[in-house]
């Protein structure tokens, strides 16, 4: 932190004194009622010299003697243009923004009025997710655009994100949006191989301006190939000119786990136990011989253990520890940045440094970020501006156990099914069960010790930086060269400590990776501007871009370490393998996109792109992605001059094709690739068949929109109609195994996806005095409906793959449906076909139970004001959804080979004549002749949800005070999330996808923060 | 003058930009190769060759389960339930049986083998000679006869012993290799009969056989492993005058590596075993298949034999009550009854069978100590390292003595499958038998080749070819020679792309 600040300030004092003026101008800005405006902006017309203006509205800055007018704009003000009077006076009053429609917006290579623009583009605030504890911006988008489905993969603090604009459009290929930061189009693929992380955690989400999510076709169609699943569009916050302003901002707090299972006590797990080997073998729970096996599993010493009594005395007498407190706890929260920004006419500059710290609720996971951005802009001629922007990253995430796939020694799925009798700790306070010893039950490591001795580590090192020139060749004509770079390196490490079992026997194992990613970007654009007479204007672009990408990576894992303290690789007895790869791909695209506007009224615009992919076959590289866009502003009409109450009105249409290549980078070519060695000698194999008809996804959408602003702008918004179908899609065609290999990729079937988008503002209570109470409303709805429309070779579902049928969702779940317990005898019953209820369900029995995409989604934001008091209410909710969970899968076993919910414990058949949705115990699974009792649609949920996702609550003292304390402003605020959950889930989480097995959950936070400007 | 360098280097700029343009897409892989010119080098070639045997290292195959699975379907194995694992199978629960991987890896395992087997005699490269084109054709031929084997004896009924109403005959035959996509979307291939897959496999053998040489090692397919092959293969078809035609052969060269009881033990303490006719080899500890399905972590928690101190594997699939029993070792402790083992096993006696001296108590460290198969123990210098057997010689003693002792035989020869019988007997620290005949015959030889061959993948698929129940007292219920669960399942997403693919029956 302390070097940040150092550096702050010695790059303050290089651009302190950088020109010289000759004419002091100074002034009041009011606000329509008269009251003062602090922090607009005051800027010389056709220059880049500004101010803004102080608590009190005042500014006062010298200008060039040329100087003819100044341009005055504030945050919900509109933008006013006065002339410099001969004393250099000036007094203005800013009427109130015509909400929303007088934004600028960044729809790709250029930034246009909203009011301009004839897509369905989203826009978000940086205000709107300020100081969010999210490490990574994609987090706080849930909610917050209608169209935009964000889910949490895990809650691995850093960890990977899922996001989808209007539906999955795609079987198997990529479904995530193309990231744009200032221009650089980012790899957003995660490439660090012991932890989940997620590659957009490299920017300090405090340093966005706003993100622009292009969410139709026509719109998305200016990135052609990449835009398929949409375009997020991120600008980073740039300096400004005037006296150079410091802000300091920090919060701090706590993450603690949103719940505890429900779990079994010793003697409860010792009864289900029982009754599991009771049942498997045709005896009763209540035998002798039963207890004593279940004693001596349990390790109760059973020599002298001859009688029920005894037996029945040793089980009460069983302890029970709490697994989940010691592997769960809170975790901190930090946060610490500084930025400073200003400039004169010539040069503005800002530069931020941030540090993050967030501990997981699960032992010793963690993130830790520190960043570091600068933004420079010179004009350097009249017709000549530099820009450059570099934003430096470097992340760290400890993660000790695995976050998927081997589940067993994560403490977020072992606390609550480990055998709960087992002590955590010796008496003396050392671990208990660790090497040669071990834990009673199939999860036998001591899971707190391992995540203790055990090491993991990922750190992302990232720059993504850009320079790019304005250059003014006519007025209405200018050049603009963009070069930007996304690099990126990830080294991983993982140690699995000669103290744990698994690193016992082999006396430790290390493996190290380094994984390198240099994402290259240059972009070529004329942008144009002109006006025919006074009503049509004319602008747009046309350009050539080039994207290269190359990703390298090493490994190396060897085992036998002196002790436990050594832990580098050169200290080990043996290498065991070493590995390199390399991959990479490459793209080069021409594009245009030409605007037309009659008279505000009427707005026509036209895109083309034309791509070229190096992962698509000989024949078919190239493809041409068309797309047009219309809008009427309504309330620009003659006939609505004198309408009272629409304050904004305008209808839009749009259609347009966009592509995708999210597939692997070599698909189409024929290879052999490496194959397992024999006997020493290296082998390889016929790894994938050629394919030189490969080609691009296809998506065609078309969007109708309506943005409307009534009575005084009080209630605004805007609606969105789509119908989007995907065609020709990428997919890894399963053939007959027979031949030797399990797909070909291939473009096949079509996917539709129709939805309708509701975004609705309201302003209940609107003060006319600028400190009195505000409420705005936010209502943010989706719907969208998937439909698998057609496959290939006229079949109904992928072979092999029943999620994905024609006539239903992506995901949908086809499977047998569960029937109960049959009372007489306990055993799981399913449906047949016929309806009957039979033991053994076939795969001709399997029916549609949902899917796993949610129907409807969105977000529900309450702003409320009063002085200087600002509260933030917001809610999410999915309905819809059905999901498993794999921690709930096991602990729902009839098995009790792991410990329980109480529900089950419950609710299980124990006697004839029950009537009961949970099987009798046993210890096999299935019962002779019958299906597992954890299959068909027992293990699928419901997973409709709403939650207060945040509340923010913060106070800005008041201009006097401020003043007092030599500072601009000053904030305090107070921050919660995931505070409150509606849903009948029964696992850790509801927002997770996937099966989630191990992965931990997502945390509640409490944090409180200060903001200084001075 | 700054004006003109500005516009000379912006021209620069974009004109650097599009001269690229031709090129711009080019980027090739650089893990793998153009699979047109993959076999077109001796190198290439030995390579390609090596991922044949390669494949057969996955614990879908011999790596776990084509060692693992015919002991815990059959009445060889119980399952402790120490990690879950193979509890499943020892059950005979439904659809817990062979996995679509074996399916999926013997299939691309044969089309690279067709590959190769199509490629070589057209290949004219720098030193290729004709006996290397002959040696790798006699390797394709024998792995090829290998998987269709393993996978005919899992998803068929065998020659002679089926359930008519429930045989949906053999697998594909694919003799061809595909190379396109086209062929592979095109292929759409029906079961072959039992008896064609079963001639086809005797096709590949001789090929091998006539083709290869004898070699003294047992890591690469050789002449002496391809009669040995011959004999179970006619075995398992019921030919019994060439299963003894094929025994025969093999012996002639290779009856003197059958151990003497004195060092059978020490044999299975060494890397590989001096009876081994072919194995597959883990050289290097990176091909280690693990802590949770090596062959070892699934037989064994040891970690050395007798050391009951360090706990190493899971020790999931144990001795069965009845096998102890034939192997000659008498149990203290609580499985003497059933398997609520609720003491730890002890060894109260042994007769005097060298081959039960394979099994000992394990360790405590998870749960109560079982008596474990310690035929795999981490040989090959890391624990959970072994050689994946395949075939030894006394399995060939075997085979000839059941050929010459089963009823209705053409070589039906009771003196000389006695005699066959004895060699084993001894050999393993037995008496010689005397006056056996008829069933009692049979049964003793049937007996011994369990014993001889437990662990080691082989009494599902014998009790399967005679036709016989899963008679799994006291441990589990008795699977029926009638009923499904005896075949596996074919893969479903095979099934379910190919109309002409027929499911085995009950799935």
């Amino acid at each position: 932190m302390r070097k940040i600040l150092l550096l702050l300030c010695g790059t303050l004092f290089l651009l302190g004194n950088l020109s010289a003026q000759n004419r002091t101008v100074s002034g009041k800005v009011n606000d329509a009622t008269g009251s003062p405006v602090p922090n607009a902006s005051v800027i010389v017309k056709g220059t880049r010299i500004g101010t803004t203006t102080n608590a009190n509205g005042n500014f006062s800055f010298s200008v060039p003697s040329t100087s003819r007018a100044l341009v005055i704009s504030a945050v919900g003000q509109s933008t006013i243009e006065v002339t410099i009077p001969p004393n250099g006076v000036v007094e203005v009053n800013l009427q109130q923004e015509d909400l929303k429609m007088e934004e600028v917006i960044i729809t790709g290579y250029q930034s246009r009025r909203k009011k301009d623009e004839a897509g369905a583009i989203s826009t978000i605030r940086g205000k709107e997710i300020e100081n969010l504890p999210n490490p990574s911006l994609d987090k706080a988008l849930q909610g917050r655009a209608a169209g935009v489905l964000v889910q949490a993969n895990n809650g691995i603090p850093g960890g990977g994100i899922s996001i989808r604009i209007r539906g999955t459009g795609s079987f198997l290929a990529g479904t995530q949006p193309l990231f744009v930061i200032d221009g650089v189009q980012l790899n957003t693929r995660s490439d660090a191989n012991y932890t989940e992380s997620n590659p957009l955690a490299f920017l300090n989400p405090n340093d966005i301006e706003s993100i622009d999510i292009l969410k139709d076709a026509a719109s998305a169609a200016i990135y052609g190939a990449q835009a398929s699943n949409g375009v997020v569009i991120v600008t980073t916050k740039k300096g400004r000119a005037g006296k150079t302003k410091f802000q300091f901002n920090s919060y701090v707090g706590q993450a603690t786990a949103l719940k505890k299972l429900d779990v079994l006590n010793s003697q409860q797990l010792f009864q289900l136990r029982s009754e599991a080997y009771a049942f498997a073998n045709n005896l009763l729970p209540s035998e002798l011989i039963i207890k004593r096996t279940v004693l001596n599993e349990f390790r109760v010493p059973i020599a002298n253990i001859t009688t029920n009594k005894a037996a029945d005395d040793a089980a009460a007498a069983l302890p029970t520890y709490d697994w989940q407190d010691a592997a769960f706890r809170s975790g901190a929260i930090q946060n610490y940045e500084m930025n400073a920004s200003g400039g004169n006419d010539r040069t503005t500059f800002r530069i931020s440094g941030s540090y993050n710290l967030q501990e997981a609720i699960v032992t010793t996971a963690n993130f830790k970020r520190g960043t570091l951005k600068f933004d420079l802009s010179n004009k350097a001629t009249d017709k000549l501006t530099i820009n450059t922007s570099v934003n430096a990253s470097s992340f760290d995430q400890n993660v000790p156990f695995a976050t998927s796939g081997s589940f067993l020694g994560s403490p977020a799925f072992a606390a609550a099914t480990i055998w709960p009798f087992n002590p955590i700790y010796n008496p003396d306070g050392t671990y208990f069960g660790v090497p040669p010893q071990n834990v009673a039950g199939i999860l036998n490591q001591n899971v707190i010790a391992v995540n203790e001795f055990n090491k993991g580590f990922n750190r992302t090192n990232q720059l993504v930086g850009n320079i790019n020139l304005d250059y003014k060749i006519k007025p209405w004509l200018t050049y603009r060269p963009f070069f930007g770079l996304d690099y990126r390196i990830v080294q991983g490490k993982r140690f699995t400590d000669p103290r744990t079992p698994d690193g016992f026997n082999r006396k430790g194992l290390g493996q190290v990776e380094s994984e390198w990613n240099t994402n290259f970007i240059s972009t070529q654009t004329l942008n144009f501007n002109f006006n025919i007479q006074d009503k049509h204007k004319i602008d747009g672009l046309v350009g050539y871009e080039y994207r290269r990408e190359n990703q390298e990576g090493i490994g190396a894992v060897a085992e036998g370490f002196p002790t436990f303290q050594f832990t580098t690789l050169n200290t080990a007895a043996t290498p065991l393998s070493t590995s390199e790869f390399f991959t990479g791909y490459r793209r080069q695209s021409g594009f245009t996109n030409i605007n037309y506007n009659y008279d505000g009224k009427y707005i026509v615009s036209g895109i083309m792109r034309y791509d070229g992919s190096s992962r698509f076959g000989e024949n078919y590289r190239y493809g041409a992605f068309p797309s047009i866009r219309a809008a009427w502003n309504i309330d620009n009409e003659n006939f609505m001059a004198n309408s009272k109450w629409i304050n904004s009105l305008r209808f839009r249409a749009s259609y347009g094709i966009t592509g995708s290549d999210q597939i692997g980078n070599f698909d189409g070519l024929g290879l052999y690739g490496a194959a397992s060695p024999y006997n020493g000698a290296p082998g390889i194999s016929f790894s994938q068949l050629a394919n030189p008809e490969l080609r691009w996804e296809k998506n065609k959408t078309a969007n109708l929109g309506l943005d409307f602003s009534f009575f005084s702008n009080r209630v605004f918004g805007s609606v969105e109609a789509y119908d989007k179908l995907t065609a020709d899609l990428l997919l890894p065609q399963p053939v007959q195994l027979t031949s030797g290999f399990s797909s070909i990729t291939r473009n096949v079937g079509q996917i539709s996806n129709r939805g309708l988008e509701l975004t609705l503002s309201v302003q209940p209570v609107k003060s006319r005095r600028p400190d009195g109470f505000n409420w705005t409303s936010t209502f943010i709805f989706t719907y969208n409906k998937n439909k698998v429309k057609k496959l290939y070779d006229n079949l109904l579902e992928l072979p092999g793959d029943p999620s994905t049928r024609v006539g239903k969702e992506i995901g949908s779940i086809f499977t047998q449906r569960y029937a109960g317990v049959n009372a007489a005898t306990g055993r799981p019953m399913w449906l047949d076909t016929l309806g009957n209820v039979t033991y053994l369900p076939l795969n001709r029995d399997r029916v549609y139970v949902g899917d796993v995409q949610p129907d409807y989604w969105g977000g529900w934001t309450n702003n409320f004001t009063y002085k200087g008091f600002t509260l933030d209410i917001f809610f999410q909710y999915e309905y819809g959804r059905w999901a498993q969970d794999g921690q709930i899968n096991f602990m729902i076993e009839n098995i009790a080979r792991l410990n329980s919910f109480v529900d089950v414990y419950e609710g299980r058949w124990t006697k004839p004549g029950q009537v009961t949705w949970w099987p009798r115990m046993n210890a096999v699974g299935a019962e002779v002749k019958g299906s597992s009792a954890a299959s068909g649609s027992r293990t699928w949920f419901k997973a409709d949800y709403v939650r207060l996702k945040n509340v923010t609550l913060s106070y800005d003292f008041n201009s006097d005070l401020v003043r007092k304390m030599k500072l601009n402003n000053a904030r305090f605020y107070i921050q919660g999330t995931n505070l409150w959950t509606l849903s009948d889930w029964f696992s850790y989480d509801i927002e997770f996808v996937g099966t989630s097995t191990g992965i931990i959950p997502q945390s509640r936070n409490i944090t409180a923060g200060i903001q200084l400007g001075f | 003058m700054k004006n003109i360098l500005l516009k000379l280097s912006l021209i620069a700029l974009v004109s650097a930009s599009i001269s690229s343009c031709r090129d711009a897409l080019v980027i090739n892989p650089r893990q793998s190769i153009d699979a047109t010119t993959a076999l077109t080098s001796k190198d290439g070639i030995n390579a390609a060759v090596v991922s044949v045997y390669s494949r057969f290292k996955s614990v879908r195959l011999y790596g776990r389960d084509m060692i693992a699975f015919p002991e815990a379907l059959s009445d060889n194995g119980f399952a402790t339930n120490k990690s879950g694992r193979l509890l499943p199978e020892a059950n005979n629960v439904y659809r817990a049986h062979f996995g679509d991987a074996l399916w999926s890896a013997s299939y691309n395992g044969i089309n690279q083998a067709n590959l190769i087997i199509e490629t070589v005699p057209g290949v004219n490269a720098a030193g290729i000679t004709p006996a290397d084109k002959t040696s790798w054709l006699g390797q394709m031929y024998f792995l090829r006869a290998l998987y269709y084997f393993n996978m005919v004896k899992v998803y068929s009924y065998m020659p002679g012993a089926n359930v008519a109403a429930q045989d949906k005959g053999g697998i594909p035959l694919i003799l061809s290799g595909v190379a396109t996509s086209e062929g592979a979307l095109a292929l759409k291939p029906a079961r072959a009969s039992v008896d064609d897959v079963y001639k086809q496999i005797v096709a590949d053998l001789l090929l091998a056989e006539s083709t290869l040489t004898a070699s003294g090692l047992p890591n690469f397919a050789n002449k002496t492993a391809a009669q040995a092959m011959l004999s179970r293969v006619y075995l398992y078809m019921k030919d019994y005058a060439n299963a003894k035609r094929w025994a025969d052969a093999c012996i002639a060269t290779a009856g003197t590596r059958l151990s003497s009881a004195a060092a059978y033990v020490g044999q299975w303490r060494g890397a590989t075993h001096n009876e081994s006719l072919f194995q597959f080899v883990l050289a290097t500890n990176a091909e280690n298949n693990g802590v949770n399905e090596s062959l070892q972590t699934s037989f064994t928690t040891l970690t050395a034999p007798g050391n009951t101190v360090v706990t190493g594997g899971f020790g999931d699939l144990v001795p069965s009550l009845s096998l102890m029993n034939d192997l000659g070792i008498a149990l203290t402790g609580g499985n003497t009854t059933t398997n609520f083992n609720s003491t730890n096993a002890a060894i109260a006696s042994r007769t005097t069978d060298v081959r039960n001296q394979l099994y000992e108590p394990g360790t405590t460290g998870r749960g109560s100590a079982k008596v474990e198969c310690t035929k795999f123990i981490g040989k090959n210098g890391f624990i959970n390292l072994d050689n994946l057997p395949v075939i030894r010689i006394s399995e060939v003693y075997l085979n000839r003595a059941e050929a010459m002792a089963t009823p209705g035989s053409p070589v039906f020869n009771e003196t000389a499958a006695l005699a066959d019988l004895n060699t084993i007997a001894i050999n393993r620290g037995l008496t010689a038998f005397t006056g056996l005949n008829g069933s009692a015959l049979f049964e003793e030889i049937f007996k011994q080749r369990r014993l001889e061959l437990a662990f080691e993948g082989h009494r599902f698929f014998d009790l399967k070819r005679l036709g016989r129940d899963l008679v799994k007292s006291p441990h589990y219920n008795t699977v029926a020679f009638t009923d499904v669960r005896i075949l596996a399942p074919l893969p479903t997403r095979e099934v379910d792309g190919n109309k002409s693919l027929v499911q085995n029956s009950g799935y």
